[in-house]
């Protein structure tokens, strides 16, 4: 047959091609890889393999197939860059045209270099340096794998495949890329003589990425033809031989590569505008790898950036080469390159898909009524992308609800506490020796507080954004947590979704939303994963790695109970269902119990306060002993004056329980138990709740909110039970079953929809300024200095007005109870989340409160000086009229006029901390009997500044007085004096003070920091054994 | 468990849950609370604002009919504020403490706090130089929003003060109405959202903004803060003062003024605040049967009037005025010479009262009055509380008929004048007040009347 000339033709000539047959330990690919190519159309070829080192037979084979002059034994893995270099330093490879670069698990097809030779002679397209091929899978060639790669601006690599994507011709045209895979890749000879050898350091890993990207730079064009086709193992991705020198993760090797590629190819002023953006990008990388407990790849980030340093000197001379070859500019280069760090999720691409799939429907359906077409669409798209849905249902639904909370000012009003001005207030409350707030005393705060810290600096510094995003969050957290373990259980991400909407919409969720009640959230987030992790423990199919499993549950439960420790009556009500009611009990009860005990220790420091004064931590003092309102999930009586009506809590709330009680009934038999054990839960949540506010259980025990969650997360099991069950059920016999999927359609429909209008619509009760009520300013105008608030009110179980929280404690007042609470000057602080009110500060005022309600004292403001009182406020017409009627009689309280709140100014109050210096008032400090203080006398004294670990001041000598809980740990220092703490009233501090500035100072902070360091170690330690391993 | 056996268990789960939370909610309910804290302090105020003169000696008299100490803290108030400091004294069980009180100008008053038992207190003005005269008042235990003080005059010669005290730390805002018998309630501008300082007292002189009426009354309307508040009458047409504390609150129903050795002719002055009339009857109480008051017999007075009626009533007497719909009263008497004494009354009886010294000096002639207003005897026991260095004359018991006011035995107040009494009812309960004729050469040129103060159980 005649020669014609064609574009594999050099100079009128075939053009010569060399395959660099790179091959490790390939044997069971080896044949087929040599049969291609020993079935290519195209000639002159010649193949020379070079070994890296194969000890499963390869090599021979290869001498046995090319000879053993074909094949160059490297003795040890080179990759594919030290074998290309290796292969170039024959004769034969720099005498060919092209060198054809080509993996052993890849097979060609019989003219793919013929193809490939061709693309890179294409008319009209000068200077094309390297050509690859569309890649396919091995097994199936109707995937993907490979159609030319490009890169971000950062130099990491991209491709525009999806996993999994089937090849329809969508890339069936030569497309000019930014690097094709060493996979296949044919190299002109002019380009390899132009830009050299791939870079040996990367071995077999982005070696293409640096190479395409310096033959660009020198002016070729990479081309991808989908007329060559190739199919690849991806033997060593897939796991199918031995890793060899790959010994570190893929996050590892395409961030040393791209940084590398960045450092060599990019033009300096590239450079300096590109690494500043590459530094913070990177920082935010580790904070979110960190964050999401990706622990293994942070380390991988950071030994790919130490590499590059290490490597710097070699990158720089790889530099100097590459820029003298430089043809073309960068933005030539960035051509190919996706335009922004940002790829879209997959959900996003996988819109087009289900776009598709909307298309489909329409064709068959075309001649359905646009109604009918509408309502198959919908429930179609829900049925086959629930999360999808879901997702965006809840981002605009949600976006449109908390609309006039997105402003930029902190949010107030509901019992939403106040964050600290500024991060650094979180850290140092966590790690400070003695409590700020309250009436001081040694209490550890919660761990909660270094999470809140951590996520206020991240946020800016911004504390109002924290507070949304934690209110936000834990909504959301709630309702994903709920899906992720019911999906699990029920095996129907559709029910499953539906389940955690309707969580998310239960009247006691929408409620602690309202409220900005951030514990409450943190209990609704975390109970579902403990009902998940506690129905695995008990479950058939016991965890696999059980250390994981105990450690990942402690984890759960110490962060929930960090932000609401009365999560631990509920935990309890739990663990005592799931041991009854389960055949694994034994396993599952030392399961959990090795869960708590790893939680114990993740809040050791807290154990203490939670446990103190019969467990007053875990409390709650606000709830409806009422269970017509507990049934439906609602946990605090009606609305009534300051306090807003919880959006969600009218009659549409029973769509939950009504709906639980049909998936109990509709449940499927292999459900069933865990049917049984969530409907126990859930009437266990109403009735403790129940029991709680009616004041029937002790203190410890007492968290109608919690119990309520319970019940609700426990409802939303059943819910999901449900609806996987009805989903096959049109296929059987009409029957109870059909009854009850119907019933059971209506209540979660009509229900969820009613619930999400009612939250669309608003209405929370936190917001802005205006949130806390008008009399509020009343009651703080003018009063300067720092000092506590008293809020005072009924045994109604409802919190007070903002920003006065929660009551805290209760004394009895004859016929009713009285609820109290003390805040500082701004109400209630995130600083004490997670930490109860006790300590002798509390019993003292519990004391005052008891004798200003027996009526034996008029002088009740006295009483309540050396405690820091400095405002009692009450909502109007809030304390029962006995009580009303006691404190107006004080003489020493003065009533200050505020529409809607009943304030009384303390006339007696002391400062926090003051020096006093005439000797009349020293002598009052050391009383402690209430008929001894009750005769507080106009004290002069002169307040004391706080200040880093104490308080500073003084000048004139005589008793300092702090109003904070005694300890001896209290010093203080002056002139040559460290003077050791006396008791003031009965549990503050005093001290006998000289002359001259003194400073008081908590002398066992090194106690607060060794421990705050070791229980930093343990989270540190849970997080790692709990942590995402990194894909290898 | 087929599905219909498990629609018929949730049914019956449902079922039970719901009678369980019914049962609960309606049978059981909450928690039953009611235990009221015993009371481990004892203490409170006297709010006294007694006026007083340039050449004026006000004694406070504080008694303590407890078994413990009790200890008081004594603040004087002006229209200035306050230099000196409080100065505290101990009152012994069972015993009187007389502490002369600072009163060199018109508004003075007094705060007395107490600790550690409860103790009665009142005051004993003794007015001399220019004025001259005795006033006697128990001070007022608690402070109020609403003050009616019916017992003034603007006729000739008269001078009637509203002494108002603000011994609290916060401002005090109040607006003055007065009431005349023929008038509309007049409303003085400056005394319209006046303001009275913290630890502040203030005299304000009814009588120079409506001049010439026999009955001029007041009522104090506080709309912020706390005040007490008190009359004080300087008669220079006949010689004496007097003073009534103010009625706090609403105007009562039902008040007693009793009154002894006084002379026969008396003043009842019903101040009507109200919007309506109100029908008042007042009966007299003595050591006879009881007898309609002269020409207060189901008498019908107009809103908002200040009236006065003159009633005959010699010796020891009190009246027992009812006025259907609220009347503030107060009785005026004078003594065996000029000088007037004046009550305000008492609401109703009690089983113990203390019944402080109403002499300011000597010679006197000490008077305690016992009414009682029930159906049955009373028997009642008088125990003096002295002195300092004062022995106590022994304890008398004296049995009180049904309806009748009787004097104390005079032996028993004679041994010690300067003696709070005791007066406890064994059986029944009574009234006690005190109204005595002290100073002069015979010891009747003073007279003052002082409703006695209702002891705690």
């Amino acid at each position: 047959m005649a020669r014609t000339s064609s574009n594999s033709d050099v100079a009128g000539r075939r053009a010569t091609v060399l395959v660099v047959l790179v091959v490790r330990d390939a044997a069971p690919w080896l044949r087929d890889c040599l049969h291609a190519l020993a079935q290519q159309t195209h000639k002159p070829l010649a193949v020379l393999a070079v070994d890296n080192g194969s000890t499963d037979g390869s090599r021979e084979l290869l001498e046995k197939a090319l000879g053993p002059k074909r094949v160059l034994a490297l003795g040890e893995d080179a990759g594919v860059a030290g074998s290309v270099r290796a292969a170039l330093e024959l004769t034969a490879a720099r005498e060919a045209d092209y060198l054809l670069i080509t993996h052993d698990d890849a097979a060609l097809d019989d003219d793919a270099i013929a193809r490939l030779v061709e693309a890179a002679n294409l008319h009209g397209v000068e200077r094309i340096g390297v050509v690859g091929p569309k890649v396919v899978d091995w097994d199936n060639p109707r995937i993907l794998r490979e159609v030319g790669r490009s890169t971000d601006r950062f130099g990491h690599p991209t491709t525009p495949l999806q996993d999994g994507e089937l090849d329809q011709g969508q890339f069936d045209r030569v497309l000019e890329v930014l690097f094709v895979s060493s996979v296949a890749m044919l190299v002109s000879r002019a380009c390899v003589d132009r830009v050299g050898a791939p870079d040996e350091r990367f071995a077999s890993h982005h070696e293409d990425l640096d190479f395409c990207w310096r033959a660009r730079l020198a002016g070729f064009r990479v081309l991808m033809t989908p007329l060559a086709r190739v199919r690849h193992v991806g033997a060593t991705a897939r796991g199918l031989r031995d890793a060899g020198h790959r010994e570190r993760s893929e996050r590892y090797y395409g961030d040393r590569a791209a940084l590398a590629a960045m450092l060599t190819n990019y033009r300096l002023t590239s450079l300096l505008v590109l690494l500043p953006l590459y530094a913070v990008l990177g920082f935010a990388r580790v904070l979110w790898l960190t964050l999401t407990r990706r622990f293994d790849e942070v380390v991988e980030l950071f030994a790919a950036w130490g590499w590059n340093l290490v490597h710097l000197p070699g990158t720089l001379r790889r530099r100097v080469g590459a820029q003298r070859t430089r043809a073309a500019p960068d933005r030539a280069i960035r051509r190919f390159m996706d335009s922004s760090t940002f790829r879209p999720p997959r959900w996003f691409e996988a819109a087009g898909q289900i776009l598709a799939e909307q298309r489909e429907f329409d064709d068959e359906e075309a001649e359905a009524p646009v109604a009918r077409r509408l309502r198959q669409q919908s429930v179609s798209l829900a049925r086959a992308h629930p999360v999808l849905v879901a997702s965006f249902l809840g981002a605009v639904l949600g976006g449109f609800a908390f609309r006039d909370l997105l402003g930029p000012a902190a949010l107030a009003g509901g019992a939403i506490p106040a964050f600290p001005a500024h991060p650094d207030g979180f850290f140092a409350e966590l790690l400070s020796g003695f409590r700020t707030t309250a009436f001081g005393g040694t209490t550890a705060a919660s761990p909660a507080l270094g999470a809140m810290g951590g996520l206020a600096t991240l946020l800016f510094s911004s504390g109002a954004l924290a507070q949304k995003v934690m209110l936000a969050g834990g909504f959301a957290l709630g309702a994903i947590f709920c899906y992720r373990g019911l999906a699990r259980r029920t095996g129907s991400p559709f029910a499953a979704v539906v389940a955690a909407s309707s969580y998310a919409l239960s009247a006691v969720v929408l409620w602690a939303y309202s409220e900005g009640r951030i514990g409450v959230l943190a209990a609704a987030a975390a109970l579902p994963v403990v009902v998940d992790r506690l129905e695995w423990a008990y479950g058939r199919d016991a965890p696999a790695d059980r250390r994981r499993f105990v450690v990942g549950l402690g984890l759960v439960v110490a962060v929930g109970v960090a932000f609401e420790p009365g999560l631990v009556p509920a935990l309890v009500a739990l663990v005592v269902i799931h041991a009854v009611g389960s055949l694994y009990r034994v396993r599952g009860t030392a399961l959990v119990l090795g869960g708590l005990a790893v939680a114990a220790a993740l809040v050791y420091p807290s154990l203490a306060g939670y446990v103190a004064d019969g467990g007053r931590a875990l409390s709650s003092q606000v709830g409806a002993a009422d269970l017509t309102r507990l049934a439906r999930f609602v946990p605090v009586p009606a609305a009534s004056g300051l306090v807003a009506h919880a959006p969600g809590s009218g009659s549409f709330a029973w769509f939950l329980p009504a709906a639980a009680a049909l998936g109990f009934a509709l449940a499927r038999p292999e459900h069933r138990a865990s049917a049984n054990r969530a409907m126990a839960t859930a009437i266990a949540g109403i009735f403790l709740a129940w029991g709680s506010a009616a004041g029937y259980l002790p203190a410890a025990l007492s968290n109608a909110p919690v119990y309520t969650v319970l019940a609700a997360a426990s409802a939303a099991s059943l819910v999901a039970f449900g609806v996987a069950a009805i989903l096959g059920v049109r296929s059987e016999a009409f029957g109870f079953r059909q009854v009850g999927a119907g019933l059971l359609s209506v209540a979660l429909g009509a229900g969820m929809i009613v619930q999400t209008v009612v939250a669309v619509l608003g209405g929370w009760a936190i917001g802005g300024p205006e949130a806390i009520p008008p009399a509020w300013a009343v009651a703080a105008a003018g009063e300067v200095g720092n000092y506590r608030v008293l809020w005072l009110g009924n045994d109604d179980g409802s919190r007070f007005p903002a920003p006065g929280g929660d009551p805290t404690g209760e004394i009895e007042a004859g016929p009713s109870s009285l609820r109290y609470g003390v805040t500082g000057p701004d109400g209630i602080t995130a600083l004490d989340i997670g930490r109860g009110p006790t300590g002798a500060g509390d019993d003292d005022l519990r004391r005052v409160l008891d004798e200003i309600v027996s009526g034996g004292t008029h002088h009740g403001g006295a009483l309540l000086a050396p405690l820091g009182i400095r405002l009692i406020v009450a909502e109007e017409g809030d304390l029962p009229p006995e009580v009303a009627d006691l404190f107006a009689s004080q003489l020493d309280l003065n009533l200050r006029q505020a529409s809607g709140l009943t304030i009384y100014l303390n006339a007696k109050v002391l400062p926090l901390a003051a020096e006093l210096p005439e000797a009349r008032d020293q002598a009052v400090v050391d009383a402690s009997s209430l008929d001894a203080i009750e005769r507080l006398p106009d004290v002069s004294s002169d307040p004391l500044s706080a200040a880093p670990g104490g308080w500073i001041g003084g000048g004139a000598g005589g008793r300092v007085f702090v109003s904070t809980e005694y300890t001896n740990a209290w010093r203080l220092s002056g002139r040559d004096v460290s003077a050791p703490p006396t008791r003031a009233f009965g549990w503050a501090v005093a001290f006998t003070a000289p002359s001259g500035p003194v400073r008081v100072v908590f002398s066992e902070q090194w106690l607060r920091t060794a421990e705050m360091s070791v229980l930093g170690v343990l989270w540190a330690a849970a997080l790692w054994i709990t942590r995402k391993p990194a894909q290898r | 468990m087929r599905s219909r056996g498990r629609f018929l268990f949730t049914v019956a789960i449902v079922a039970i849950v719901a009678f369980a939370g019914t049962f609960l909610d309606r049978s059981v309910g909450v928690r039953e609370r009611g235990g009221v804290p015993s009371p481990t302090t004892t203490s409170g105020a006297w709010l006294c604002p007694h006026g007083g003169g340039k050449d004026w000696a006000v004694t406070l008299e504080i008694a303590n009919p407890s078994q413990a100490v009790a200890t008081v803290r004594v603040s004087p108030l002006g229209p200035e504020r306050p230099t000196a400091e409080p100065k505290s004294y101990e009152v012994a069980p069972g015993a009187t403490l007389a502490v002369p009180a600072r009163a060199k100008d018109r508004a003075a008053s007094s705060y007395v706090e107490y600790f550690g038992s409860w103790v009665a207190a009142g005051w004993v003005a003794h007015a001399s130089g220019d004025e001259s005269g005795v006033a006697a008042e128990p001070c007022v235990e608690g402070a109020a929003g609403r003050w009616f003080a019916p017992d003034g005059t603007s006729a000739e010669g008269e001078d009637a003060y509203l002494i108002v005290m603000n011994p609290f730390d916060a401002p005090a805002i109040l607006d003055v109405v007065l009431y005349t018998k023929g008038r509309a309630p007049v409303r003085i501008g400056d005394w319209t959202g006046l303001a009275l300082a913290p630890h502040r007292s203030t005299a304000l002189l009814l009588s120079d903004q409506v001049v010439n009426e026999e009955a001029l009354s007041a009522e104090v309307d506080v709309s912020r803060g706390r005040i007490a508040v008190a009359s004080l009458g300087v008669s220079a047409a006949t010689g004496g003062v007097r003073s009534a504390v103010a009625i706090a609150g609403g105007p009562p129903q039902r008040t007693f003024l009793p009154v002894a050795a006084a002379s026969e002719r008396s003043s009842l002055e019903v101040l009507v605040p109200g919007t309506d009339p109100v029908s008042v009857d007042a009966t007299v109480f003595s050591e006879d049967v009881p007898q309609p008051a002269d020409g207060l017999t189901d008498q019908r007075q107009g809103a908002q009037s200040s009236e006065i009626t003159q009633v005959l009533a010699a010796g020891t007497s009190s009246f027992d005025v009812v006025a259907t719909g609220g009347a503030a009263v107060a009785r005026r008497v004078a003594g065996h010479v000029n000088d007037t004494g004046s009550t305000g009354g008492v609401l109703g009886p009690a089983r113990a009262w203390v019944v402080l010294p109403t002499v300011a000096c000597e010679p006197n002639v000490p008077g305690l009055v016992l009414v009682n207003p029930g159906d049955g005897t009373a028997e009642v026991t008088l125990h003096a509380l002295p002195q300092a260095g004062v022995s106590a004359p022994p304890d008398v018991t004296v049995s009180v008929p049904p309806a009748r006011a009787l004097p104390a035995p005079q032996a028993f107040l004679s041994a010690d004048p300067s003696a709070a009494v005791l007066v406890t009812a064994t059986s029944g309960t009574v009234i006690a007040s005190g109204a005595s004729s002290s100073c002069g050469r015979e010891g009747i040129l003073g007279f003052a009347v002082a409703a006695g103060v209702p002891a705690p159980s």
